[in-house]
Formats: C-alpha cells, sequence, structure tokens
C-alpha cells in the first residue's frame, strides 16, 4: 500500500519534471516547426521520406544563415516525433508540439487518416499546419482554417492520364477503373470514373477489390471482356503489380494504362521489368519540372542536394516536404511575423512557385494551380510525356504489349 | 494484497486523479486520458482473462463496436452521453450474441475465435459502407468547445469510466459470479459438477468485459473525431491492454490499471527521449518485465509485504 502510494508520487514528479524541462530552452532566436510524423508501422517508408525533405529543407535554411522575418534572423528547429502510423499516437504528438513544445507551425503526417485525427487538435490550438501529403478532399471540406496543401487533392490524381488520354490520335473511346477499397484509391478512382464520363468517354468497368487481395485474376478477366482502351488503376504498389501480371497472363492489352500512385516507385518499377514498357501514371512530381525558388532553385539542383545528404534520389514524397518549408518561409518573410494569423494572411494572399509546382491557396486550404505530371516507362526509364511544358518525350501511343 | 488494501489505493490514486488536471499541462492531460482508456480496456481483459481464463486476445473487436455505435450515433445528432451508453450497451449486447457460439471453445481455439472476430468486424464495416463511412473512414461532429474545457471534459469521463470498471471488477471479485468465473478458470468441468451454470456465467463475463471496452472506445472516437476499421479495430489495442493486465497482475482488482500507468508512462518517456529507438527499449523494458515480475506488479508487493511481515515476526519470537 505505502509502496503503491509512494510509486504515484514518484511517477507524477516525473510528470512535472518533464513538463518544466520542455518549457526550458528557447530565448535565442529559433524557430521551432513541429513534425509528428510516421517512422515505424506501415506508413514509415513514406514518412521518412517526407521527414528527409522537410529536414533537408532545414539544412539548407540554417547553412544560409537562417529565414529573416521582420527585423529578425531565425534559425530553424524541426521538433520531430515517430507516430507509428498510429492515428492516437500522432494526435497524442500533435498536443505534445503544441503545448509542450510550443509550436505555432507544424508539418504534416504523411497519411490522410491520421492528418484528419491531428488537424482538429493544431486547429483548436490555431496552430498552422502543411501538410504536402494529406490530399484526402473530405479533410478539407471540414472547415478547417489552418491546414493547407501545395499538392493537387486526391479526387484529381488520373486528370492528367485523362487530359493526355483526349489529346491522343487516334482517341481511346472506353475507359475502366480498378483499385482496392480503400480511402485514397476510392476517392482517386470514384472522381476519375465521373470526370472520364464528362470528357466524353465510355465507362465500361469499374471495380473496387479488397485491399489485401492476393489474387486479381478475376478483375484481370472482367477487363479483358470489358476490352476498354484505357484502364486506370488507383492502387498501392502490391496490387498494382499484381493486377498488372494477371492482366500479362490473360493477354488483356489496353492502349492506356495509367496509374494514380505507383509510377514514381523504383521497386515498382523494378519488379515489373520489361513488361512494365509504356505503362504510365500521375506523378506528383519529377526531378525534370522547371519551376524555380530561392531555396533550391530547380527540381534538379533538389535532386542533387536530396542525394548527396541520403544516398538515394528522391521522391514526390521528399520533394513535396521540402518545398512545404520553401511555401512556410516564404510566407514568414511575406508576413514579417511569426504570428500564425498574420502568417495564415500572408498564406492566402500569395502567387508564386517553388521547384515542385505553382502554389495559389484558397481559404479551404487547398492549392488551386497545383498541377501533377504524367510519366511513361518507356525502355524502363520513367519519362515526363505530360503536360507538354514539361515533357521530355513523346508519349508511346498504343502501348506496345505487355 | 487483500480486496481492502487494493481499494484503499485506488482510493488514493483517484483523489490524485481529480486533482491532476488543475497541475498538469494538455500534453500530459492527454497522456494521462490515454492511460485511462487504455486502462479501461485492461479492466475489460481482466474480467474475461483474469477471472473466467478465457483468452479474449481479439477483444479490441468491441472497443472498434463501441467508437462506431458511438460515432453513427454522434452523427445522427444522437446527445454524447447517450451515445456514450448506447456504446457501452451495444457492444454488450453484440458480446451476448457471438459469445453464444464462440464460447464454447477453449483454450487457444477462443483466443483465436476472438482475433477473428475482429477481423470479421473490419470487413463487416468495409462492406457495409453507408452510415459507417466504409473504407473512407468515419469523420464525427467537432465540439466548438476551447480545448482546456473539451480536453478536460475527457479526461474526467474516461477517469469516470475508469472508475466505474474498477468498481464493477471489485464487486465481482466478492459476488457469485465472481466466484462461478474464477471456479470455472480453474477446471470448467468441475465448476460444472459443482452446479455452475458455466455457460451463462462465461457470456455474463464477456458482456461485461465487452461493455467497459466498448465504452472506452465510444469516448475515444468522439476524442478523435475521426475514426477508420484501421486504428478502430487495432489488435494492437487489446495486446497492449493484455501487456498492462499482466504487468499489474490479472485477477487483481487494481492491477490492469497499475499495470497501464506503469507501461504507458514508460512508453511516453521513452518516445520522447529516444525518437529512433523507442521500440528497442520499449520491448526491452517488456522482456525484463515478463522476467523479473511475471506474476504482476500487485503479486509482487503483496509478496514482499507478507515477506516483510514474515520477517518482523520472526524477529519478534526470536527476541
Amino acid at each position: 500500500m505505502f509502496k503503491q502510494v509512494v510509486g504515484a508520487l514518484v511517477a507524477l514528479g516525473m510528470i512535472g519534471f518533464g513538463s518544466a524541462a520542455d518549457r526550458a530552452a528557447a530565448a535565442e532566436k529559433t524557430l521551432k516547426i513541429g513534425a509528428a510524423v510516421s517512422l515505424s508501422g506501415a506508413l514509415s517508408r513514406e514518412g521518412r521520406l517526407l521527414v528527409e525533405g522537410y529536414e533537408l529543407w532545414q539544412k539548407k535554411v540554417n547553412e544560409a544563415g537562417g529565414i529573416k522575418i521582420g527585423d529578425d534572423t531565425y534559425k530553424i528547429e524541426i521538433v520531430s516525433y515517430d507516430d507509428e502510423s498510429k492515428a492516437q499516437t500522432s494526435a497524442q504528438l500533435t498536443e505534445k508540439l503544441i503545448t509542450s513544445d510550443d509550436v505555432s507551425f507544424i508539418f504534416g503526417p504523411y497519411s490522410s487518416g491520421i492528418a484528419t485525427a491531428t488537424a482538429v487538435i493544431s486547429e483548436r490550438y490555431k496552430v498552422l499546419t502543411l501538410a504536402p501529403m494529406a490530399t484526402a478532399n473530405s479533410l478539407y471540406g471540414r472547415g478547417y482554417k489552418y491546414i493547407f496543401t501545395q499538392t493537387p487533392l486526391a479526387d484529381r490524381g488520373l486528370y492528367p492520364v485523362l487530359e493526355l488520354a483526349s489529346e491522343m490520335d487516334p482517341k481511346p473511346q472506353s475507359v475502366a477503373v480498378v483499385g482496392p477499397d480503400d480511402l485514397f484509391p476510392n476517392i482517386v478512382g470514384d472522381s476519375a470514373a465521373k470526370k472520364a464520363e464528362e470528357m466524353g468517354f465510355k465507362l465500361v468497368y469499374t471495380a473496387k477489390y479488397p485491399k489485401a487481395s492476393t489474387d486479381l485474376a478475376s478483375v484481370a478477366t472482367q477487363i479483358k471482356s470489358a476490352a476498354p482502351d484505357v484502364v486506370l488503376a488507383t492502387g498501392y504498389v502490391q496490387d498494382t503489380l499484381l493486377l498488372l501480371k494477371s492482366m500479362r497472363e490473360l493477354k488483356v492489352d489496353p492502349a492506356i494504362v495509367g496509374l494514380a500512385m505507383s509510377i514514381g516507385i523504383q521497386d515498382f518499377r523494378d519488379a515489373l521489368g520489361p513488361s512494365a514498357n509504356g505503362i504510365m501514371g500521375t506523378d506528383m512530381w519529377v526531378s525534370t519540372l522547371t519551376y524555380s525558388d530561392p531555396v533550391f532553385t530547380d527540381s534538379a539542383t533538389f535532386a542533387k542536394e536530396f542525394e548527396a545528404e541520403y544516398g538515394n534520389a528522391p521522391t514526390y514524397h521528399a520533394a513535396s516536404g521540402a518545398s512545404a518549408g520553401v511555401i512556410l518561409q516564404m510566407a514568414l518573410e511575406k508576413a514579417g511575423s511569426t504570428d500564425v494569423d498574420k502568417v495564415r494572411e500572408a498564406l492566402l494572399s500569395m502567387e508564386g512557385e517553388t521547384f515542385y509546382g505553382r502554389f495559389k491557396f484558397e481559404d479551404d486550404g487547398t492549392n488551386s494551380l497545383g498541377t501533377a505530371a504524367v510519366s511513361q516507362l518507356i525502355e524502363s526509364d520513367p519519362k515526363v510525356i505530360f503536360p507538354p511544358a514539361v515533357a521530355q518525350e513523346k508519349a508511346l501511343y498504343p502501348r506496345s504489349e505487355m | 494484497m487483500k480486496a481492502k488494501h487494493q481499494l484503499a489505493a485506488a482510493a488514493v490514486l483517484l483523489v490524485l486523479a481529480l486533482i491532476l488536471p488543475a497541475v498538469i499541462d494538455n500534453y500530459w492531460l492527454r497522456v494521462m486520458t490515454t492511460v485511462f482508456m487504455i486502462a479501461i480496456v485492461a479492466q475489460g481483459l481482466n474480467v474475461i482473462v483474469g477471472f473466467a481464463g478465457y483468452h479474449a486476445f481479439g477483444n479490441a473487436a468491441f472497443f472498434g463496436v463501441g467508437a462506431y455505435i458511438a460515432g453513427v450515433s454522434l452523427n445522427a445528432q444522437v446527445p454524447l452521453a447517450l451515445a456514450i451508453v448506447l456504446a457501452t450497451g451495444g457492444s454488450a449486447v453484440v458480446a451476448g450474441i457471438f459469445g453464444w457460439p464462440l464460447l464454447r471453445l477453449r483454450g487457444h481455439y477462443f483466443a483465436i475465435a476472438s482475433v477473428a472476430l475482429n477481423m470479421a468486424f473490419v470487413e463487416v464495416i468495409l462492406n457495409l459502407g453507408g452510415v459507417t463511412g466504409g473504407a473512407m473512414g468515419l469523420p464525427l461532429p467537432i465540439s466548438p468547445m476551447p480545448p482546456d474545457l473539451l480536453y478536460r471534459m475527457i479526461y474526467y469521463m474516461m477517469l469516470g469510466a475508469l472508475t466505474v470498471a474498477t468498481l464493477v471488477v471489485w464487486h465481482l471479485s466478492g459476488s457469485r459470479l465472481g466466484y462461478a468465473l474464477r471456479a470455472l478458470r480453474d477446471s470448467e468441468s468441475g465448476a460444472e459438477v459443482m452446479g455452475v451454470d458455466t455457460v451463462k456465467a462465461k457470456i455474463l463475463a464477456w458482456m461485461i468485459s465487452a461493455a467497459m471496452t466498448g465504452c472506452a472506445g465510444g469516448i475515444w472516437a468522439y476524442w478523435l473525431t475521426f475514426i477508420e476499421v484501421g486504428s478502430a479495430f487495432d489488435i494492437g489495442i487489446s495486446m497492449r491492454a493484455y501487456i498492462m493486465m499482466l504487468l499489474g497482475g490479472m485477477g487483481t482488482i487494481i492491477g490492469p490499471v497499475v499495470g497501464a500507468f506503469v507501461f504507458e508512462i514508460v512508453a511516453t518517456l521513452v518516445w520522447s527521449e529516444f525518437t529512433h529507438i523507442h521500440n528497442l527499449l520499449l520491448g526491452m523494458f517488456l522482456i525484463a518485465v515478463v522476467i523479473l515480475v511475471p506474476n504482476g506488479i500487485i503479486h509482487l508487493i503483496s509478496r514482499a509485504s507478507a515477506r516483510l511481515s514474515a520477517a518482523r515476526e520472526l524477529r519478534r519470537a526470536k527476541a
């Protein structure tokens, strides 16, 4: 009994000590930015790429001497925690970042589901969140004022592929949309199907298969009998691989195969081998984009510096993270203050570009100028084929047999 | 430790918990709310595992059921208090319905069946769609209350639920049902021979367990404002609660609460200090616990105090 009481008191003491220690520090001009991102668990890979983007921006800024905000120059300190790919943990850490670490700005998590749970907390405390990879439409439809993303929202995920398809000669007539039954793929797939019909394509087949499917032969068979000119797949890496292999075995051969999210991933391309030739997909970012900004100059420079720092080529996750930093920096400089509401106003009044793309934010936090490119695997190499302004090659159309 | 002593300790902890929000910041408030939440789940496990001896690894199923009942109710403009009551009662009903067939299984067969039940619920919600949001997740209405007030209210809701759960366990430990459960834990056929209606006792135990777990899930849903099957039916919730129950001492009254507190506070401190190796350190802590305190903290304390008083007796006898 006595021991239990003592134990409880010791634990309480630890609590008090912990928060007091957290409140100390600060004094010199450092701007703390919080980041609770998945470094372990199901989303650890994407989370780590995103954090590397944030941190590369931090390094660049500090090497250049910091950010000039009003009359002061601030160094950047990113306080990052691992949310274990769990919403509950992320919520707890967001609270810690805001109330113990006293951050006024947060770089968001990778997943939209997790961001939906944390955004409500930062909203309540009026803390500004830049969530470059949380692009579910539902997140920006809740009336939040303090969360922004510069990446096009999920529902636009396959629009570039459809736009490209409509410019091909001869124009493809029919479209099939398939993908796993999950938050992100559903948003991408449903809106692509709607958009395709609006654009005059004939929607001949749609399917949602269970997320953890290990056999997609039946889906491939259905696609074969519907014989669409365009197959749009909204899946993740594993299931998309499975789908494409099943299609190859059944000799399903549409003129265009467009993917929503796997094309930018090296492992995916390696696993498909030469049979992937001609497959295309939306790429949020490619290193050949020609937009520029004062921090990273352009995408090619960003890619080079990222590779020098981390030893591997950057993906769009990292690029979006680094560019979120650049956007925040621009807004801070324009606001001339670290006051959250002033920075928010600056963000809303700006129109500009980073190496990642152009931006102009709407009241709901979305970017009305956000665009994505389409890459196609040409001789196993991803080449940008759309939009024409940044294209490296002409589209391979119709694609050769799988 | 005797029930009386445990209850006294619980009362002291409760008083501390009641005044705590006045002295801690909102982050620690959230940590403590999480402690209470997971302690309720551990207390729920205590009923079915610690008392009845049925290893319900998949008890997170009721956490999810409670969360979804509360979520759907709140979206239908049901007042918060009623939504939590529905989550609690609904989870108990679900446990009653599925307990009827599942509790006929014994040992690891039941453990596996309970995990399967958890997985089945995930599929059901995914395919139901509609009001549950299916794979898209379910956003809940956002309270307009300022954070300081709202998070304190949720803290006290969790604390209240935990207090009730602990009182239920205390009552159970001295009740007819409690004795029946312990009898069937030690020998099910033996208990039957003695005239215990084991089927009824087991189902009641699981319903109580599910009610506690579902209540925690319901408050959690309101707290988080966005639920997905992945986070609501996370088997990790059961696993963590299970570890806490073992750490504190299963079959005791406040063991699961103490276990939850120790585990969660250690996990949180490890987290904030060692961002990159926290899982490794936590794993080492768990191994140490299993080796050093296999029967739980409460048993350790009882044993230590028994040894102390024995030594005192011995000294007195020698003198």
